[in-house]
C-alpha cells in the first residue's frame, strides 16, 4: 500500500534553475497535471452531483417552461419517505436478491474454480466458455433469458412439459419472477467469481498445503482448515465487489420484468429510476438516491472493518 | 495456459469432470437457444423445434435486424452499430490513458493527499449511477453535450477513470522504485519517465484495461438510454432494446440481432483473450 515516496531533485544536470523553460516546467509537475483532468471531471460528476443531490433532497422540483423551479420544502421528501411503503419492498426485494445471489455465486464461484484447478484437460474450455456471460451485453442476456422464460416456446416450459408439470409464466407470476431474475443474475456473474477465485487459488503458497498432506489430512480438512482460511482475502474482495454490484444491479431486471408484475421484481434502482424519470418527483428521488449511497458506504465501510479484524486476528 | 497444480485431491477425475460437463451445459444452453434461433425462420420457431438445429442456415433474420424493415416499421441496428463503434473506441483510448497517468503518479508519486484523492475516485466507481443521473443530464446540457455521441464519449470517460486508476496503479505498483530512481539519476524527468518506462512496460496492462474499458462501454445500456433520446445517435444496446421491446419484432430477428450487438465483444476475445486472461489472473483485478 505504501511505496515510499520518491524525492530527489528533478532537474537535468546542467540545466539553469533561472530559465524557464515550458517542457521542464510540465515535467516537473507532472503529478499534478497528469492528476488535475481526473480530479476536476471527478468534482464535476461525482462530488457537484452529490450536492446538487442534497439540495434537491429538500426541495420539490419541477419543470416550467423549460426551465428548472426549485422550491425549498423541508422534510417533506423524508416524510414520504417514512411513509413509503414501496420503496420498503424494494429495499427488501433488494436485500434478497443481493444476499441469495452473491452467496450462490461465491459457492459455485469457488466449487468451480477449485474444480478447475485440479483438472488439466478442459481447463482452457471451462475458462472460455465462463468468459462468455462476461462478455455479453446484459440487453442481449435479457432478451436471451426471455427467450429461455416464454410462456409459449421457451426452454423451462419445455422441462415441465417432459415432466407432465403444468407450464408456468415465469416473469409473470409473482412467485416466480424475483428467482427467475436471480437465476439470471447467477448465469451472468458466477462465471467472474469463478475468475477472481481462480486466479486467488493459483497463487496460494505451496508448503503449508504440502506440509498438511505429509501430516496426513484428508481432501476435506485441507479444504477447510488450510486452502479456504488462505484464501479468505480473495474471497473477501470478491464479496464485496459482487455485494457492490448486485446492489446497483438495473439492466438485467429492467430487461425482464421492469420490476413487475406488481412489486415483486422491484429493486431500489428500479424505483429511483420510476420516481425520478416516469413520475419526475427530482426532489424525493434525490432523497432515495443519498439513502441508497449511505447503504452503500454501510456495506463498504462494514467489508473494511471486517478485512482489518480478520487481519488483526491473524 | 496451465498452471503448476498446487494440490491434487484424491477424488476420482471422472467425478470432477461430471461437473465441470453439467457447469458447462448450463452455461452453453442460453447461447445455444440464441444462435439457433437466431438462424431460424420465422415459421420455425416454436416449442417444439426449440431445441432443434435450424432446417437451412438462414441469414435472413440477420439482414432485417442490421437494415431494419420498414414494411414491418422497425429500425435496424446497422448505424447504432456504427455509432457504439464510434464512441466505445475513444472512450477505451482516453479511459486507459487517463487512467495510466492516474495510476502512475498515485502509485510512485504521492503527494499531499494523493490518498485521499484515491479513495474519492474508487468512491466513484461504487456510486449508484441512478442517483447521479440527474445532475449529470443537466451537467451535459450545460457543456452542449446532451444526446450526443461525444457527450457520451465524456461520461463513460470519466466513469472509466476510477476502474483503470485502480487497475494501473496496482500495476505499477509493482515496478521497482530503484528502476525509477535510476532513470531519475541518468536526468529522466516524471514525464520522461512515464513516457520511456512506465509506459512500454505497461503495455500488457493496457491491453487487460482496453478490453475491460470496451466491453463495459459497449455494453452499457444506461447511460445510453439516458444521454441521447433520437434513435439515430444511440449506441447497439438501446437501439437493440427498443427492437426486443416492440412485439411486432419476431423472436428469430430479436436474437439475431442481439448476436450482432455482442459480436464485436466476442471477437476481441478470440483473438485478445489470451491476454486479457494472462493480465487478469496475474492478479491486475485483484483489487
Amino acid at each position: 500500500m505504501s511505496t515510499p515516496s520518491l524525492n530527489f531533485p528533478l532537474r537535468k544536470p546542467g540545466a539553469s534553475p533561472k530559465k524557464f523553460s515550458l517542457g521542464e516546467w510540465l515535467d516537473r509537475h507532472f503529478q499534478y497535471w497528469a492528476i488535475l483532468p481526473a480530479l476536476i471531471v471527478l468534482l464535476a460528476l461525482t462530488i457537484f452531483p452529490l450536492l446538487e443531490l442534497i439540495g434537491m433532497s429538500v426541495s420539490t422540483v419541477s419543470f416550467a417552461e423549460g426551465k428548472v423551479i426549485w422550491q425549498f420544502s423541508g422534510l417533506d421528501n423524508f416524510r414520504t419517505f417514512l411513509e413509503d411503503e414501496i420503496f420498503l419492498v424494494a429495499v427488501f426485494n433488494t436485500v434478497v436478491f443481493v444476499v441469495c445471489t452473491v452467496l450462490i455465486e461465491i459457492v459455485l464461484g469457488l466449487a468451480l474454480a477449485l474444480i478447475v484447478s485440479q483438472t488439466t484437460l478442459m481447463t482452457g474450455v471451462a475458462r472460455s466458455i465462463l468468459m462468455i456471460p462476461i462478455l455479453v451485453p446484459a440487453i442481449a442476456i435479457g432478451t436471451m433469458w426471455r427467450l429461455m422464460y416464454n410462456y409459449e416456446f421457451g426452454v423451462f416450459n419445455g422441462l415441465f412439459a417432459l415432466l407432465h408439470l403444468p407450464p408456468q409464466n415465469w416473469t409473470g407470476s409473482s412467485t416466480f419472477a424475483l428467482p427467475a431474475v436471480m437465476i439470471v443474475d447467477v448465469w451472468h456473474w458466477t462465471a467472474f467469481v469463478f475468475l477472481l477465485m481462480l486466479a486467488g487459488i493459483e497463487s496460494l503458497p505451496l508448503e503449508p498445503i504440502e506440509a498438511a498432506r505429509v501430516d496426513g489430512a484428508s481432501d476435506w480438512q485441507l479444504l477447510r482448515y488450510v486452502v479456504l482460511p488462505l484464501l479468505r482475502p480473495t474471497i473477501l474482495v470478491t464479496l464485496m465487489f459482487r455485494t457492490i454490484f448486485a446492489f446497483k444491479v438495473f439492466d438485467e431486471v429492467f430487461l425482464l420484468t421492469s420490476g413487475g408484475p406488481g412489486n415483486a421484481t422491484e429493486v431500489i434502482s428500479l424505483y429511483i429510476n420510476r420516481v425520478f424519470f416516469n413520475q419526475s418527483r427530482m426532489g424525493y428521488g434525490a432523497l432515495l438516491a443519498i439513502v441508497t449511497i449511505g447503504i452503500t458506504a454501510i456495506f463498504v465501510f462494514g467489508y473494511n472493518r471486517l478485512s482489518k479484524a480478520r487481519s488483526v486476528a491473524q | 495456459m496451465s498452471a503448476p497444480k498446487n494440490w491434487v485431491t484424491r477424488l476420482p477425475r471422472a467425478i470432477l469432470y461430471l461437473v465441470l460437463l453439467a457447469f458447462t451445459v448450463f452455461y452453453l444452453l442460453p447461447v445455444y437457444v440464441l444462435l439457433i434461433t437466431g438462424m431460424k425462420g420465422y415459421t420455425e420457431v416454436s416449442l417444439h423445434s426449440m431445441w432443434d438445429l435450424p432446417r437451412a442456415f438462414a441469414f435472413d433474420s440477420f439482414a432485417k435486424a442490421w437494415f431494419g424493415s420498414p414494411a414491418e416499421g422497425f429500425r435496424g441496428l446497422g448505424d447504432n452499430f456504427w455509432n457504439s463503434i464510434q464512441l466505445a473506441i475513444p472512450a477505451t483510448i482516453f479511459s486507459s490513458l487517463l487512467g495510466s497517468m492516474n495510476g502512475y503518479v498515485l502509485a510512485k508519486w504521492k503527494f499531499k493527499g494523493s490518498n485521499t484523492l484515491f479513495m474519492l475516485l474508487l468512491f466513484g466507481m461504487f456510486i449508484p449511477y441512478q442517483s447521479i443521473l440527474i445532475p449529470l443530464v443537466l451537467l451535459t446540457q450545460t457543456l452542449g453535450l446532451y444526446g450526443t455521441i461525444p457527450g457520451l464519449i465524456f461520461v463513460h470517460t470519466v466513469y472509466g477513470i476510477p476502474i483503470t486508476t485502480l487497475i494501473f496503479r496496482n500495476y505499477y505498483a509493482t515496478v521497482p522504485t530503484e528502476l525509477i530512481e535510476a532513470a531519475g539519476i541518468d536526468g529522466a524527468g516524471i514525464l520522461g519517465i512515464y513516457r520511456h518506462i512506465m509506459f512500454p512496460i505497461s503495455l500488457p496492462g493496457f491491453v487487460v484495461v482496453m478490453i475491460w474499458q470496451f466491453q463495459s462501454v459497449w455494453n452499457d445500456f444506461l447511460f445510453g438510454v439516458i444521454i441521447t433520446s433520437r434513435p439515430a445517435v444511440q449506441p447497439i444496446t438501446v437501439a437493440l432494446n427498443n427492437l426486443a421491446g416492440s412485439y411486432i419484432v419476431e423472436w428469430n430477428v430479436q436474437m439475431a440481432g442481439s448476436l450482432l450487438a455482442a459480436l464485436p465483444t466476442m471477437l476481441i476475445f478470440v483473438f485478445l483473450g489470451r491476454y486479457f486472461m494472462r493480465g487478469l489472473l496475474a492478479g491486475s483485478l485483484k483489487g
